[in-house]
């Protein structure tokens, strides 16, 4: 328990991190499923603002 | 119930404008052909039962380029409900060569005269009511730029639709015997299709096309019968039917332009992109006034007007306030010392050494959106393809290049124009080496914090990624893998325009969105690991939060710095940067100032010249995985994904190793020895690439230009 009240502001601190961790893991990863991808090109909209637009992953729609 | 429209006209004039405007979306609108290369659909803004499709632009419905072949095959088979076909209206002539096909379609067509205020402005006058009348369907005047006359333009589009038929007859394009023999083609093969499709149909099997005539299913006697017709017309005309058809139709458009447009007579008889392109396309100027531009547009961004921003940006904002403020704040709530560094040295620190280059970003893509958007890039594209050529390639392998120094993804995916395999593979192994967003913020630090914010550091890395490009093809070529015959490059180039304040600011914008979700995204985790592994490790027996130099990191990094040693970074910390610059290159600075701290990175190098190999291996290596992925995607094949690996990281490492030895005895940082006599013999072993005898054919043809008109 002296642990838990010595130590509060440093377990609030690193579950704070470890919630933003997790939510970039999981943007990252619904990102990915979304066919969108974190590069610079044209932000994070993935697919839908690139040229080739349902282009690239057009052997996935065909299986 | 739904209703589709299709945007179907010629390259560059500018269907995915009218499809942004008309649909709200952002799509990537280009100022050279292939941007679309693929249909694109999106509901209209106002009325979201209508479907609005982006079709690719193509000059006519032969299938001749992957371009083509998907738009005719969506016309023929899908049929849209109407056709707006978006005409440049300052180059009509040459648009309604397409016009006359789409409308034998059988399918309403709109034609929609884009850029009807550049018109306007060049004095010239357009009978719409008379042309569209020749032409039989509706025309309107729009401006896809501004967003004039496109509300009528879809009104117009849906009341055709409503029609079983398209409103007028089909103009006489055709004359004499032509016409005679099409009349009896269409009469022998009309059980055989829709009654709507008789006239594409006769036309296409009066040209011999074998698509149309496989698709039509007509036995061998019929297709005999409408041979002799063609035979006996190209007898009598002393020409071939596919010539025949052209020449009619230039000849009934030459008439229908001549009827509708009075063009002001121009000054010496050229336009003021004409004036223009005199000077920046000339045989001798135009190679250094690219090199001038592509010199001030780095010097401003990097140097001048985003270096300024940029040193507030680290010194100030991260350095002198958000930081201190930060530790301060976690110090008074109790926070362990630990998790103090943990936050302001991994993640702000971290995070804020690549965030603190957006401002030079952001200037950087604002100039390269300006050249594109005004039309400039695409004379680059036409100027290096007289360079190109002596290199076996087209000018069509320079477009991914230009794209690539915004993001490498969509480079390496605009090689899928080139209609060449073994260019398309050398295009998409070397396009990745153009210094891309993500890579200036290590070209900024070595300029800024190294080379004392030399002026020439940033233009120079950009050449040095074209050269990095024009050495690798010289190499690759020589091999049969990669020898071929160059193919025609065609493009129109676009009259010069000053570019939509609004369209380049989306642009930037969303290119620094990007940045920003990577920075809360992949670089977050970056840091956060980076930090663990370079605080963390085993030290006097037991795991816990050790010096630096006893970290995981320094252990995982000890092992693979001795292969970097002759590069002159082999300390682990710039290896462990380096590695990180796969995920995503941006890391690469964020790593040095996690491990080194934000003012301690100069202090990782071992002089100029070791700065100057990290930074050339690091802009010539393999791309982040984003880029990566795409590549192995586009080459479809796991051995020329490796190969294409293998091939930019030796191409790296050799020319860092020649920069670090080479430039490391000129400054006396480097002893003559081993390392020297090795970058000897690379560059040896590299001259004798580029200059030995080609190992296949390696015949050259002339390219085909189409300028104004």
């Amino acid at each position: 328990m002296n642990f838990i009240t010595d130590n509060i502001a440093n377990i609030v601190i690193v579950g704070v991190i470890a919630l933003l961790a997790a939510m970039a893991v999981r943007k990252m990863i619904k990102d990915k499923k979304n066919h969108k991808s974190c590069c610079s090109c044209g932000g994070c909209d993935g697919c839908s603002g690139c040229s080739m637009a349902g282009n690239c992953h057009s052997d996935k729609a065909e299986k | 119930m739904e209703l589709r429209i299709a945007l179907a006209g010629n390259p560059n004039s500018g269907k995915t404008t009218l499809f942004n405007k008309l649909t709200g979306s952002t799509q990537y609108v280009g100022n050279w052909p292939g941007v679309t290369v693929e249909k694109k659909d999106g509901r209209l803004k106002s009325d979201r039962n209508v479907i609005i499709q982006d079709l690719p632009g193509i000059y006519s419905l032969s299938p001749y380029t992957k371009e083509e072949v998907v738009t005719r095959k969506y016309l023929l088979e899908e049929r849209p409900d109407v056709i707006m076909n978006i005409v440049d209206a300052t180059n009509i002539e040459r648009n309604l060569y397409l016009t006359t096909q789409l409308i034998e379609l059988g399918i309403p067509v709109v034609l929609c005269l884009n850029m009807m205020d550049v018109v306007r402005k060049n004095g010239d006058v357009i009978d719409l009511a008379k042309l569209g009348k020749r032409l039989g369907c509706r025309a309107v005047e729009i401006s896809a730029l501004k967003g004039d006359g496109i509300s009528e333009a879809v009104e117009l589009a849906v009341e055709a639709a409503g029609e079983k038929a398209p409103e007028a007859e089909q103009p006489h394009v055709f004359k004499g015997s032509v016409e005679h023999a099409l009349a009896h083609i269409e009469e022998s093969i009309a059980p055989y299709t829709d009654p709507r499709l008789i006239r594409w149909f006769a036309i296409k099997a009066f040209e011999r096309d074998q698509r149309a005539i496989t698709e039509l299913g007509l036995d061998s006697e019929l297709i005999a019968h409408i041979s002799q017709h063609t035979a006996d017309c190209e007898r009598e005309m002393d020409d071939e039917a596919e010539s025949i058809i052209t020449d009619q139709r230039y000849r009934y458009i030459t008439e229908v332009v001549h009827e509708t447009v009075t063009k002001k007579p121009l000054k010496n008889g050229m336009t003021f992109s004409d004036r223009v392109d005199r000077v920046v396309t000339d045989k001798y100027l135009a190679l250094p006034i690219f090199a001038g531009i592509m010199f001030l547009v780095y010097y401003i961004s990097v140097t001048t007007a985003g270096g300024f921003l940029t040193d507030f940006m680290n010194d100030t904002l991260f350095g002198a306030w958000i930081m201190p403020a930060a530790a301060s704040l976690l110090t008074s709530l109790g926070a362990s010392d630990w998790l103090v560094s943990l936050i302001v040295d991994g993640v702000i620190g971290g995070i804020s050494a690549p965030l603190g280059f957006i401002p030079q970003m952001a200037i950087l893509f604002f100039f390269l959106s300006f050249l594109e958007d005004c039309g400039y890039m695409s004379r680059v594209a036409f100027i290096m393809d007289r360079a190109f050529r002596k290199l076996g390639l087209s000018g069509k392998s320079f477009i991914p290049l230009l794209i690539s120094s915004g993001c490498g993804v969509p480079g390496i995916m605009a090689a899928r124009t080139i209609e060449n395999e073994n260019n398309r593979r050398m295009t998409m192994i070397t396009t990745t080496m153009i210094p891309c967003g993500a890579k200036l913020p290590v070209i900024a630090l070595i300029s800024g914090s190294i080379m004392g914010g030399a002026w020439w550091m940033a233009p120079s890395m950009y050449f040095m990624g074209i050269a990095a490009v024009v050495t690798s093809c010289l190499i690759l070529k020589k091999f049969r893998r990669f020898a071929s015959q160059d193919t025609p490059f065609v493009m129109e180039l676009p009259d010069y325009h000053l570019p939509a304040a609004k369209s380049m600011m989306i642009h930037v914008w969303d290119r620094v969105k990007g940045f920003l979700i990577k920075a809360g995204t992949v670089l977050f985790l970056c840091c956060v690991i980076m930090w663990f592994l370079g605080n963390f490790g085993f030290s006097g027996g037991s795991f816990g939060m050790t010096e630096a130099d006893s970290s995981l990191l320094a252990a995982i990094g000890g092992v693979i710095a001795p292969i970097f040693a002759p590069l002159g970074f082999g300390s682990w910390q710039l290896v462990a940067s380096s590695i990180s610059g796969f995920a995503a290159k941006e890391s690469i600075v964020s790593t040095m100032s996690v491990l080194a701290g934000p003012d301690n990175m100069i202090g990782l190098f071992a002089g100029s010249a070791a700065a100057m190999a990290f930074l050339i291996f690091n802009l010539l290596d393999s791309p982040c995985l984003a880029a990566i992925s795409t590549l192995a995607r586009e080459m479809n094949d796991r051995r020329w994904t490796a190969f294409a690996l293998a091939y930019q990281n030796t191409f790296a490492y050799a020319v860092a190793l020649m920069v670090y030895q080479f430039g490391g005895l000129v400054t006396g940082t480097v002893e003559p020895g081993a390392g020297t006599i090795a970058a000897a013999a690379v560059l040896m072993i590299m001259i004798w690439l580029i200059v030995r005898k080609s190992a296949g054919n390696d015949d050259m043809k002339g390219a085909a230009y189409e300028l104004h008109n």
